[in-house]
């Protein structure tokens, strides 16, 4: 098969996350195409981010598979992934506050090394965001809260991801800023970014995104493309506990 | 005013030597949460390799690097032997691990070396002095000096502009987010370490060339001291290492020098009490570390 069709380049199957006796995600199935925006919507607590870091090997996966690009990468240490060209965009941005805008892309970029591929990879950063290239020698921890967002996600672009999961890439932030981060979704799927994101704007996601699911108590309670879930009630029994 | 400049430049000379020992113990605990109390071993190690090399007839200046050398890969050989099997235990287990092969080296160089002193032979230069504006100054401490600003300036250089000095930053401040940047931890608790047992070398060099010998326990004192100067410069943070171990020289050199002779007997706890004061002032020390929170991983 070819196109659209052919094995989607993220396929998680029974997914289960568990911090001790607690379960968070209980066999969760997803699966993203290459150069689709798929989101995970739901209540607080409904096992989003639990995924996301499950999927990253940041929280403890104690069930199921994971498949990226054709490649079982159940189990490896969050550290290999990226070299596979997956990566995630943390809730709460979480830039390194005590480092230089310029000196958080670097890290981003980590696996590059100091080679060309690292410089152009920052000078197409700044161009995205030119106030980063504005704030370069800047602490992070001086930036404002939709900057830090900005440089979170760029420095999270640095390693040149084929999947980017953003966790939470609205929170905490004023209403218009919130819509910068939206319109930059746009953008990065205009340049072929494939995204898994986690959001609780249910409203701006379904405007982005080609699919989502929907989460509710660690479980799939529904899913669909973006016009079906507009139409139907499922999102707002999710929210609601009504599964 | 003479003596006053003099004792300063002892003062700076044996505050550079105590900065450069707490900068490896902050290093090391910004990384991963570890007071490393073996780290005063790292300093006697390089003392014997000194002994060792003299021995074989080596030049001083050419048993230096080698026992520098020999501190980083003991460094490497610590962390991945004692630290990394207990890597994810509580800060306590990773004390106690520090103390025991603190212990345990002690105890080899007691039983294979010697429980007395070993002379280490210096090169003539060290014992010389120069005469700088009116007043002479020994070569060796003139040489502690330079080195120890030598060595910060090194150390700057490369956590600002090295991809693992940078990542060491990183890790220091949020591991897990540096792991999903593709550092491996492995790496960096490594680089840490050979950084510590670089500092560790290069101060065990500076602490023989003022004595001339090296004993089983030569580096326990100044260990003490570093994790004195490290607390009251801040725990974790480098600036603050550096500022709390010149701090620490400048308290015991003065205190040595103007205390009347009745009171010389109590200098230390003269100087610890000191030390409290500015720890009541400013609890977190000096100059604290800016996000210390030492992720374990």
């Amino acid at each position: 098969m070819t196109g659209p069709m052919a094995n989607p380049i993220l396929q998680v199957q029974g997914l289960t996350v568990a911090y001790g006796p607690v379960t968070a995600v209980r066999g969760v199935d997803i699966a993203v195409h290459a150069g689709e925006v798929v989101a995970l919507l739901g209540a607080n607590g409904a096992g989003k981010s639990s995924t996301l870091n499950g999927i990253v090997g940041l929280a403890p996966v104690t069930g199921g598979t994971i498949r990226f690009r054709d490649e079982d990468v159940t189990g490896l240490p969050t550290e290999r992934l990226i070299r596979r060209r997956l990566t995630l965009c943390p809730e709460g941005r979480r830039v390194f506050t005590a480092l230089t805008v310029e000196e958080n892309l670097r890290l981003g970029g980590y696996i590059k090394g100091r080679g060309r591929a690292f410089d152009e990879a920052v000078a197409d950063m700044y161009d995205l965001f030119p106030i980063l290239a504005e704030r370069r020698r800047q602490l992070a921890g001086t930036l404002s809260g939709g900057q830090q967002q900005m440089l979170a996600i760029a420095r999270a672009l640095m390693s040149g991801p084929e999947l980017l999961c953003l966790d939470e890439p609205s929170l905490g932030l004023a209403p218009q800023i919130v819509e910068q981060v939206f319109e930059l979704i746009t953008t990065l799927r205009g340049r072929g970014v494939t995204i898994l994101l986690v959001e609780q704007n249910v409203a701006l996601s379904l405007d982005v995104v080609d699919r989502a699911y929907l989460l509710a108590s660690g479980e799939v309670a529904g899913k669909g493309t973006a016009e079906e879930l507009k139409a139907s009630q499922l999102v707002e029994a999710a929210y609601l506990g009504l599964h | 005013m003479e003596f006053f400049l003099q004792q300063l430049f002892n003062a700076v000379s044996l505050g550079g030597t105590y900065a450069l020992l707490a900068l490896g113990l902050a290093i090391v605990f910004s990384i991963m949460g570890l007071i490393n109390f073996a780290h005063g071993e790292l300093m006697t190690i390089t003392g014997y390799t000194l002994y060792f090399c003299g021995l074989a007839g080596l030049p001083f200046l050419m048993a230096a690097p080698v026992g520098i050398a020999v501190a980083i890969g003991a460094a490497l050989i610590m962390e991945r032997a004692a630290f990394r099997p207990v890597r994810n235990a509580s800060p306590a287990t990773l004390l106690v691990t520090s103390f025991a092969v603190a212990i345990i080296l002690q105890t080899l160089f007691q039983n294979l070396i010697s429980t007395r002193p070993r002379p280490v032979v210096l090169p003539d230069f060290l014992s010389g002095t120069v005469e700088i504006g009116g007043f002479l100054i020994g070569n060796n401490q003139l040489l502690s000096i330079i080195v120890a600003v030598g060595m910060m300036v090194f150390l700057n250089w490369f956590l600002k502009n090295t991809p693992v000095g940078i990542a060491m930053r990183g890790a220091a401040e949020d591991f897990s987010v540096a792991r999903l940047m593709g550092v491996r931890a492995d790496a960096v608790i490594a680089g840490a370490f050979a950084l510590s047992g670089l500092l560790a070398g290069v101060a065990g060099i500076l602490w023989v060339s003022q004595r001339a010998s090296v004993d089983p326990f030569m580096g326990f004192t100044p260990v003490v001291k570093a994790f004195i100067a490290s607390i009251l410069g801040g725990l974790g943070s480098l600036t603050g290492a550096v500022a709390g171990g010149l701090l620490l020289g400048v308290v015991e050199i003065f205190l040595t020098a103007y205390l009347p002779e009745s009171l010389i007997e109590f200098k230390e706890p003269i100087g610890l009490a000191f030390l409290v004061c500015v720890l009541l002032v400013r609890p977190n020390g000096l100059l604290p570390a800016r996000n210390l929170h030492a992720e374990k991983v």
